[in-house]
């Protein structure tokens, strides 16, 4: 599903002393089936926007249309239900949204909700426990013991048993150790291929934007600040600076290069190995003269 | 100065009751004082336990911990805790006071320092981590990094021998975790104290004088940071990150470059790669 | 979410906001005992002096403290209603149907609106002026002597001060379950009032757990702190009585004062 931002701006509270814009007059285009990282600091109004994703928030001013379904002040959908089924949010800590007795109902709630017949659930729950790395001996658990890394894996099932064609990701790795949020970061891009998902993530890491996502929208007081692909945003190091944000360790390191040695290596998103043999060359360049 | 062990683990081992597998095997080490040692490992390898029996949370089924000579036990922990000063994971959820100073108060109310003093304290703390600003601000209007630098400046407040900060940067977002690094290496410089940093940030690990690596309960490796990361297959299986110099210059050796050292950082390894341009 | 204020504290620098809570607890104290002497025009003028001096006093915008009144406005005027239809005391007045209006009704349902008035705009006076911390450690202090008969008083006032401190954490949480739990389908807002009631479990039953989460964490971080309850614990918020406390004193009792005063003479 396509998303647009038109003109968008949302303000909490208006017209009290407490008013507060915490989106100002977005626009952007996410294209169906991409992998978009949205970047920014806390407070960039990046919670704000991923709310618009699915209607729990409706703009203030402007429009936001995602596949057939246009959201406005003027404009706003009697049936949110359906908009909800097809936009899958992964919220940060989504193990904080456990309640059921066992794995199994818990991952069977949202599907429950949208009106999934019952002789489906079954297999969306099987398909959706796979897709995770959840073993099926833990469905009959409760979600309570089990450890943390495991609780977030059955909170995520249970929003891709709804088999949603967005996926909106918060931070899903925060507190993971780092084998962990390497596996769950190649879930993610391994559904978003095989299911043809337009999939928005929210990150704090650079690292991953560049590794995973085919367009960045940098976000800064509300405001979108940049845009592009991630190896055209992320070589702009002043401008990201300007807004406290670090260009990947890569671009660093290559920046720095560049500049040491007089060299123009491009950064076309290379890996260490590509980077590695493109300095061997320099220097072997060195030993020819 | 000589250095004295601050911190022993003898043969300690841990577990929560007596069915559960042992959280920790025969884990023993020694920290020194005024060291800065890091303690890393995969979640549920054992690290955050340690950090708990280090001032008493937690006591072991077997060996001993001392803590500058002294034995943990129950008899000894409220002396322990006044030299073991712990910054834990949720700022939330170790934030006590009504407002910035009533929080740094509190270890210091708990420990009967009289009010004059605990005021001189409030102020240098503070200071120290560069909060004055926000003595009256009540904790919901603090960003985590901001709570986080409170809670090391109510330990600071009762002059520890060793600040723990038991994964205290992992709920933050790099601001914040920048903001605490810089605080913690500001402090380091003007004060005398032993730092735990149980982390998988890789930056803190490199700035650390001696890493221990923790896996599946049992000490893995102890070393410096420079050691650790030429073990970077090894370091993988386990579950850990590897730093992007790390990376790198295992690939420019694979072609063929001859890097005198593990390089730690950037700076590093572009001297060394400028050293060996000058030399063709 | 830095715009949650907790009561209906409106922050402040006035006399009122600067008086020692336990004087302001102190007087309110007297001031419900001695509204119930009044007993003539000349006393409750001077009550409904008092307690428009200190909302004056207090800078306290008057539709904050008309909002806190409220509730009460329905109590108010049924009381008065009542006393207009039940008391038979006086001069008849008005005569309708089998209604009877008696002079002693309306004044004696006058006065019992006054007392009720006086009484909810004193006490929301306290609230709208003190942060909720300052009426713990007032109340802290004020039960000490119940120390003795070992009444927890530190821990009761331990326990109210981090509730308070919660009080936001657990609202946004709050905020952020129920929009976990929107986006899996469940609607809050509308359907039969059964569907309404179930959907509260998937927010409470979260709620619960991460409370209980907070709670445990919260006691070892105290503990790795050095909490060992209230003995031999010293304190760093100190309340004291100043200059204004004394003044404001001496200014309710001349008010007691004129009020018996007035009473037999007025």
């Amino acid at each position: 599903m396509d998303i647009t931002f038109k003109n968008v701006t949302y303000t909490y509270q208006p017209n009290t002393p407490f008013e507060h814009t915490a989106l100002e007059n977005m626009s952007f285009h996410v294209k169906s089936g991409s992998f978009v990282a949205i970047i920014g600091h806390t407070g960039s109004g990046k919670s704000t926007l991923l709310s618009h994703l699915n209607g729990l928030q409706v703009p203030t001013e402007g429009e936001v249309t995602i596949g057939d379904y246009r959201l406005s002040r003027e404009h706003k959908p009697s049936d949110l239900k359906e908009l909800r089924s097809k936009v899958g949010v992964v919220f940060q800590y989504p193990e904080h949204q456990l309640f059921e007795e066992t794995v199994e109902k818990d991952i069977a709630f949202g599907p429950e909700n949208f009106g999934v017949p019952e002789s489906d659930i079954k297999k969306r729950i099987e398909k959706a426990s796979r897709a995770v790395g959840l073993s099926p001996e833990l469905l009959k658990r409760s979600p309570f013991e089990l450890s943390g890394g495991q609780m977030r894996r059955v909170a995520i099932a249970g929003v891709l048993a709804v088999s949603p064609e967005v996926l909106v990701l918060d931070e899903p790795t925060a507190g993971l150790d780092p084998r962990g949020q390497k596996e769950m970061m190649d879930m993610f891009y391994q559904l978003h291929r095989e299911e043809g998902l337009t999939t928005v993530l929210v990150t704090h890491s650079m690292e991953d934007a560049l590794k995973y996502a085919d367009y960045v929208i940098i976000l800064n007081k509300g405001a979108k600040y940049m845009e592009g692909r991630p190896e055209e945003v992320f070589t702009q190091k002043e401008a990201l600076q300007k807004v406290q944000l670090d260009v990947p360790e890569i671009v660093q390191f290559l920046t720095a290069f560049n500049q040491k040695f007089h060299t123009s290596i491009p950064f076309q998103k290379q890996s260490e190995k590509e980077l590695a043999r493109s300095i061997q060359q320099v220097l072997k360049g060195d030993e020819e003269k | 100065m000589e250095n004295k062990p601050l911190i022993q683990f003898k043969n300690v081992s841990f577990r929560y009751n007596d069915k559960a597998p042992w959280v920790l095997d025969n884990v023993s080490f020694t920290i020194e004082e005024d060291e800065w040692v890091a303690i890393i490992g995969h979640n549920g390898s054992g690290k955050s336990t340690i950090a708990k029996l280090i001032n008493g949370l937690l006591f072991p089924q077997k060996g001993e911990i001392l803590i500058s000579g002294k034995k943990v036990d129950e008899e000894s922990v409220w002396e322990i805790r006044k030299e073991v000063g712990m910054v834990f994971q949720n700022p939330d959820n170790q934030f006590v006071g009504a407002t910035v100073q009533d929080d740094v108060a509190f270890g210091m109310e708990n420990r009967g320092i009289p009010r004059e003093e605990m005021i001189k304290r409030i102020d240098e703390t503070l200071k120290a981590v560069g909060m004055s600003d926000y003595r009256l601000t009540e904790p919901h209007r603090l960003s985590g990094g901001q709570k986080q630098r409170v809670a090391i400046a109510s330990v600071l407040a009762i002059s520890p021998k060793v600040l723990i900060l038991d994964e205290a940067t992992a709920m933050l977002d790099p601001n914040g975790r920048k903001e605490i690094m810089q605080t913690v290496s500001s402090i380091l410089d003007e004060r005398n104290f032993a730092l735990i940093t149980i982390t998988h940030d890789l930056e803190e690990i490199v700035q650390a004088d001696r890493v221990i690596v923790m896996n599946n309960g049992q000490v893995w490796d102890e070393a410096k940071p420079r050691d650790i990361f030429t073990k970077k297959e090894a370091l993988r299986e386990i579950g850990l990150d590897v730093p992007f110099v790390a990376i790198l210059a295992d690939e420019l050796k694979q072609y063929g470059i001859p890097l005198p050292k593990e390089p730690l950082n950037h700076g590093e390894l572009l001297e060394d790669l400028w050293t060996l341009h000058l030399r063709t | 979410m830095n715009s949650i204020i907790i009561g209906q504290y409106v922050p402040g620098d006035s006399i009122i906001h600067r008086m020692d809570p336990r004087t302001k607890i102190t007087i309110i104290f007297f001031f419900i005992f001695i509204v119930f002497f009044a007993n003539n025009v000349t006393s409750y003028g001077l009550l409904v002096v008092f307690a428009a001096l200190s909302v004056f006093l207090s800078k306290v915008p008057l539709q904050f403290i008309a909002k806190g009144l409220t509730p009460i406005w329905f109590l108010v005027a049924f009381t008065f209603i009542l006393h207009l239809f039940v008391t038979k005391e006086g001069e008849l007045f008005f005569d309708f149907w089998i209604f009877e209006f008696y002079t002693g009704g309306v004044m004696q349902g006058l006065a019992i609106s006054v007392r009720f008035f006086l009484l909810i705009l004193v006490t929301s006076l306290l609230t709208l002026t003190t942060t909720p911390m300052e009426i713990t450690d007032a109340i802290e202090d004020m039960l000490r002597p119940l120390n003795k008969v070992k009444f927890p008083v530190h821990e009761l006032a331990l326990m109210m001060s981090i509730s308070l401190r919660f009080i936001p954490t657990l609202m946004q949480e709050t905020e952020k379950i129920s929009k976990a739990q929107a986006s899996r389908g469940v609607d809050f807002k509308n359907g039969p009032i059964k569907a309404r009631i179930k959907a509260v479990v998937p927010l409470l039953v979260p709620l619960f757990v991460s409370a209980f989460k907070r709670a445990e964490e919260l006691a070892m971080a105290m503990e790795a702190r050095g909490y060992q309850g209230g003995y031999g614990r010293s304190k760093l918020r100190q309340l004291q009585i100043g200059k204004i406390d004394i003044m404001v004193y001496l200014v309710f009792i001349a008010v007691i004062a004129g009020l018996f005063l007035t009473r037999t003479y007025g």
